[in-house]
């Protein structure tokens, strides 16, 4: 099964290993991201921290086994470098009922990002799609770590309006 | 004389904390023992040091999520307890349960405090890409520095201050209340055995708890029998 | 490989300062620039390919400031390649995203959640039993194992660029955190024991630490915020000792 999917710049790294996987009871991780999959540097680098018991798969988006991640018999943490990648999977077999809860956890400050959480920056069209998977049935949250209290979409709506540009 | 060697101590403290070297010497371990010699009072940073280090085991900021500020909370505590001790001439335990429970909000305030400086630290990011784009590289390396100044205000202003502040209030009270000491030498050691609990809950890792209390069983089986045998 | 053994040194120090800026946006981007900038110095000597180079390098990063080392390391690797021709100027950012979050992860994992514990857990151990200079021994002896990684990790990024992978994998970090972490978890049950055994006299005091510990640990376990726990703890003291424990 798909414990959670999560949005993360920088997919595997401490709040990962140190919080989220002790917390979901997570068994294995699947990174879908093409830039991750097409460099050998970053698929090395990306198992490096995993204990041995906690395997790790690295794929392009597009090819991601979304059923069989869901009849996995253990759970399975999901992670997107970003919101697109996320939105590319979702035209592709990932369904809130398979996976339905989503978490936004760290996007990095850019050009036209507007702070959400001190470790979300998100753009308006970003914001537009999590509304649109709220909307179609997944439960979406930002948060970091699983300790800190959760912000819902129409939050997130309303931090993004009141954050300057 | 003694606070401002607490100042400047406290305030090397939290930068070596997060912005510069990171060689365990803000943990309260460290730092509190240093604290307490600084006001003439070793013993008392010693055990307050172990103290709050067992209790602040987890504190660790993991990426952009905070976590409580153990180094100023150490640093009032600390110092506090050692001019109220120096003051009172004993009463250890009790003046550490009433420095606690004076200096322990410290750790949130300069939690908020170093989050606002993060982002004060923002300004000195776009400073430094105005600096180079003007051909000033030197000046832009710089602003990396600059950053340090914030915490090292905080912590010399409020260690100092926590401990004044701490050393007064345990002053009086026990002066005016001797009949409190005991109560608060219970309280110390409860605030002690939650600070055990802490640490047997920072480890994550499944086993940690088992171990920690199959060590701590032990070793208390020992000394009670030794007791005994005496 | 060509860099002049001084401006390594002077990298690795300024490597210790990756955080003195810390901020929302950047993370240690500032720290990072700061790191490379004499190697960057002596690479282009043409100040406008300098300044381009670190203009490229206060782009967003964040990793575990030990690990990090390993990163500047490599960037610099990369960078000579670059001023040498043999690359694209994007290739020392592309690995800087690409290890920054394993490394962090790797760091995190191993120094801030078990050998800096560790070490925590052995120094109050040892301020109990046999007072300061058990603490000199522990600071010693955690700097000399930091410092000496941290050199180590610059020089290996340099000398190996993308291989530093390989080995910082021989180093086994994760397999030993959990040995660590149950070390660590010993230490500190031996350093509550001994408090426990101090603080705690009579019959009152012995109930009341019992006491404090497995609420302590039991409320704690369901995500009670610490601070109020540690007045609710003192309070209780409090209140015991007036209520009769106090004789």
């Amino acid at each position: 099964m798909i414990a959670l999917v999560r949005v993360d710049n920088r997919l595997i790294h401490g709040q990962i290993l140190e919080t989220w996987l002790p917390a979901l009871r997570a068994r294995r991780v699947l990174v879908a991201d093409d830039e991750a999959a097409r460099s050998p540097l970053s698929r090395s680098a990306l198992t490096l921290a995993l204990p041995d018991d906690i395997p790790a798969e690295v794929v392009a988006v597009d090819a991601a086994d979304w059923a069989a991640a869901a009849a996995a018999p253990v759970p399975v943490l999901v992670l997107f470098r970003d919101v697109e990648g996320l939105r590319r999977a979702i035209g592709r077999g990932l369904t809130p009922a398979i996976a339905p809860k989503v978490n936004v956890g760290n996007v990095h400050f850019g050009p036209g990002r507007r702070q959400i959480t001190p470790s979300l920056f998100l753009k308006e069209e970003e914001l537009l799609m999590l509304r649109d998977l709220a909307a179609a049935g997944f439960r979406v949250e930002a948060r970091a770590v699983p300790g800190d209290s959760p912000t819902d979409v129409e939050e997130m709506g309303r931090r993004f309006q009141q954050a300057r540009g | 004389m003694g606070l401002l060697v607490l100042a400047a101590v406290a305030g090397l403290a939290a930068v070596e904390r997060r912005g510069f070297l990171q060689a365990m010497l803000s943990r309260p371990v460290i730092l509190g023992p240093l604290c307490g010699l600084a006001l003439g009072d070793l013993g008392a940073g010693l055990l307050l040091g172990a103290v709050l280090e067992l209790l602040f085991l987890g504190a660790v900021s993991l990426g952009a999520s905070m976590a409580l500020h153990e180094t100023v909370a150490t640093a009032a505590i600390a110092g506090g307890a050692a001019l109220a001790g120096q003051r009172l001439g004993g009463q250890q335990v009790a003046v550490a349960a009433l420095a606690v429970a004076v200096g322990l909000p410290l750790a949130i305030a300069g939690r908020l405090a170093e989050a606002a400086f993060d982002k004060g630290n923002q300004r000195l990011d776009e400073r430094a890409r105005r600096l180079l784009l003007a051909g000033d590289a030197r000046g832009a390396m710089r602003c990396n520095l600059l950053g340090l100044a914030a915490p090292f205000a905080l912590s010399a202003l409020l260690a100092p201050l926590g401990a004044a502040a701490i050393g007064a209030a345990a002053t009086l009270l026990l002066t005016a209340v001797p009949r409190l000491a005991r109560p608060l030498e219970l309280a110390f050691a409860a605030f002690a055995a939650l600070a055990c609990a802490a640490a047997a809950r920072s480890l994550r890792t499944a086993r940690a708890p088992f171990f920690f209390f199959g060590s701590a069983g032990t070793l208390l089986v020992i000394l009670a029998l030794g007791r005994l045998h005496r | 490989m060509s860099l002049a053994p001084h401006t390594l040194a002077r990298v690795f120090w300024r490597c210790l300062f990756l955080q003195a800026a810390w901020n929302p946006r950047g993370m240690q981007n500032l720290g990072f620039a700061y790191a490379i900038d004499p190697a960057l110095r002596e690479l282009y000597p043409d100040p406008a390919a300098r300044q381009a180079a670190l203009a490229r390098h206060l782009g967003f990063f964040n990793s575990h400031p030990y690990m990090a080392a390993a990163i500047v390391g490599g960037a610099i690797h990369h960078e000579e390649r670059v001023a040498r021709g043999e690359e694209a100027a994007d290739q020392p950012l592309t690995y800087k995203a690409t290890l920054q979050g394993p490394l962090a992860a790797v760091g995190d994992g191993f120094f801030w959640t078990a050998l800096r514990p560790a070490f925590g857990a052995a120094a109050a151990l040892g301020a109990l039993v046999l007072g300061w200079p058990a603490l000199v021994a522990a600071v010693l002896l955690y700097n000399a194992v930091h410092l000496w990684l941290r050199f180590r990790l610059l020089r290996d990024g340099y000398l190996h660029g993308d291989e530093v992978v390989l080995d910082i994998r021989a180093l086994c970090l994760p397999a030993w955190a959990d040995r660590v972490r149950l070390t660590a978890a010993v230490l500190a049950g031996l350093a509550a024991a001994l408090l426990v055994d101090r603080s705690a006299g009579g019959l009152a005091g012995g109930l009341l630490t019992a006491g404090a510990a497995v609420a302590g640990f039991y409320l704690l376990g369901r995500k009670a915020p610490l601070l109020p726990l540690a007045y609710a703890a003192l309070l209780a003291g409090v209140a015991v000792g007036l209520l009769g424990g106090g004789s």
